[in-house]
């Protein structure tokens, strides 16, 4: 039976997300009459929910979906919809939304129901339903196509900005598939005089389907210093690498530090080696270092003091 | 009788039920530009001259993955046009922007790619100054202006358009069609 979910990250909803959802669930509250024309607006704001949506199919099935489109804004727009196909380019997974020569384009797959343009008001939900027919003989694994909704201003003079925001479909055509993935840690300074550190994993699935990655990133200090932790979820696409990247900021002015960097693989825990980190800022630094060579002077004409030799009158008061 | 007396604590901690509350918090994302249209109104001289104005975009998302931003053309066309006049898109790109030349018009965002650090300024009519731009990628390739790593509540671009002209460009209404694309990351 084919299934169709909102992803949900497990856990924790930060207050900006709150906030958020606060304003949207008012914009929603407060919703107004649609208006039959929808009027030019100096700022056209439009929010899609959700943003991301796995879905799974059979080949030869199908299964159907739904996205809210919302005009949180004080006055009305035209909306047009449109699917385009999804993809990544590089660790940092800089989203494309062109079809990669020789590969399947899925958002071919996708039917959107109802008119792909439409006025929307302000204060309005509009609920956009969708199939999902996937061809028979289709292999099985990931897939991935994007829903854009993208305002659609009257023509005026000037740069005219047409606003886009997008919903990610993470499509899984069920049946066997191979699932796996490697966890590699890029190498960390040695020391660090920076009042921040950038901390990544390199997360590859060598699979034919794409995962949420959870990984871990701790740094313990040896010399008492405060931790730091950060956990991270990340989607990783097929037959790519994604880099993970958290910074952890305001380190601490003296510190020496264990890096334990693991991540949840294709849904096995897997573990970087542990890097040691000395973070020291460079004042301190220059402090330390010029006490350790005023110290080092000390000792030096200490020592030649010891090896002058002694006035003759001194030697021979010695008895 | 005993014996029941003895049952009587198990039967109490029997009723003791277990209620699990679950949540499911939707991702969502939202895209809003300030001006909806940037004006870039000149009145140009012999040796040129430049104006500058700005658009603000506003994203909010939360995905704790964060969101990436996006500018390109809403069509394949890149050029400011009137009619069957046109003024060309600037010759730079975001890895290598260029100071403007007459005729021509661009984007820039403080701090991306080659644009550098700026800041820049709005301005009317003034001389052409070195001040680096690029040309609005056709819809195909659109140009990332931000990533981020993390939620993001009304985190805000500022996207500068400048536009230079001299005499040899007919007057007229000129326009073109941009296109702002947020997608959680």
């Amino acid at each position: 039976m084919p299934t169709l979910r909102s992803r949900s990250r497990p856990a924790r909803l930060h207050a900006g997300g709150l906030a958020l959802l606060s304003v949207g669930l008012l914009a929603l509250a407060i919703a107004a009459p649609r208006h039959s024309n929808a009027a030019a607006s100096a700022n056209d704001s439009i929010t899609m929910t959700p943003s991301s949506t796995e879905i799974h199919a059979p080949p030869g099935g199908t299964t159907s979906g739904s996205l809210n489109v919302i005009n949180p804004g004080s006055s009305g727009y035209g909306m047009s919809l449109a699917v385009a196909p999804y993809r990544v380019i590089g660790d940092s997974y800089d989203p494309q939304f062109t079809e990669l020569p020789g590969t399947t384009d899925a958002s071919q797959w996708l039917h959107l129901e109802g008119p792909l343009t439409q006025n929307l008001a302000a204060h309005t939900l509009a609920s956009v339903d969708y199939t999902l027919s996937v061809p028979a003989g289709t292999a099985p694994g990931g897939y991935y196509a994007v829903i854009f909704a993208e305002t659609d201003p009257p023509a005026a003079t000037g740069v005219v900005a047409h606003n886009r925001v997008g919903d990610i479909l993470y499509i899984t055509v069920d049946g066997p598939v191979k699932q796996s993935g490697t966890l590699s840690a890029p190498r960390l300074p040695r020391i660090v005089f920076r009042s921040s550190l950038p901390i990544s994993v390199l997360v590859s699935n060598t699979g034919g389907l794409h995962f949420v990655t959870m990984a871990d990133i701790q740094a313990n200090s040896l010399s008492g210093g405060p931790p730091f932790h950060a956990s991270l979820q990340r989607y990783v696409l097929p037959q790519t690498t994604r880099l993970v990247s958290t910074t952890w900021q305001r380190l601490p002015l003296f510190g020496l530090y264990k890096v334990y960097r693991s991540a949840v693989v294709a849904g096995q825990p897997q573990t970087a080696p542990t890097a040691e980190v000395l973070i020291i800022r460079p004042w301190l630094a220059a402090i330390l270092g010029i006490a350790a060579i005023a110290a080092l002077i000390g000792v030096v004409r200490g020592i030649r003091r010891r090896r002058r030799p002694q006035p003759r009158g001194a030697a021979r008061r010695t008895p | 009788m005993g014996l029941l007396l003895l049952l009587t604590p198990l039967a109490a901690n029997a009723t003791t039920a277990t209620t699990t509350i679950s949540s499911t918090i939707s991702p969502v994302i939202s895209l809003l530009s300030s001006n909806g249209t940037v004006n870039l109104n000149a009145t140009p001289t012999t040796g040129g001259v430049q104006t500058i104005a700005s658009d603000t975009v506003t994203v909010s998302t939360n995905d704790s993955a964060g969101y990436t931003l996006k500018l390109g053309e809403t069509s394949a066309t890149t050029t400011l046009t009137s009619g069957g006049n046109t003024i060309a898109a600037s010759s730079g790109s975001q890895a290598s922007p260029v100071a403007e030349t007459p005729s021509s018009w661009g984007y820039r965002v403080d701090g991306v790619g080659g644009f550098g650090a700026g800041p820049t300024s709005p301005a009317a009519n003034q001389v052409i100054a070195s001040t680096k731009f690029a040309a609005v990628p056709a819809s195909g390739s659109p140009d990332t202006l931000v990533t981020t790593s993390s939620t993001a509540s009304g985190a805000t671009t500022t996207v500068w358009y400048g536009l230079a002209v001299n005499t040899a460009v007919p007057s007229g209404t000129y326009s073109n069609s941009v296109t702002y694309t947020a997608t959680a990351n």
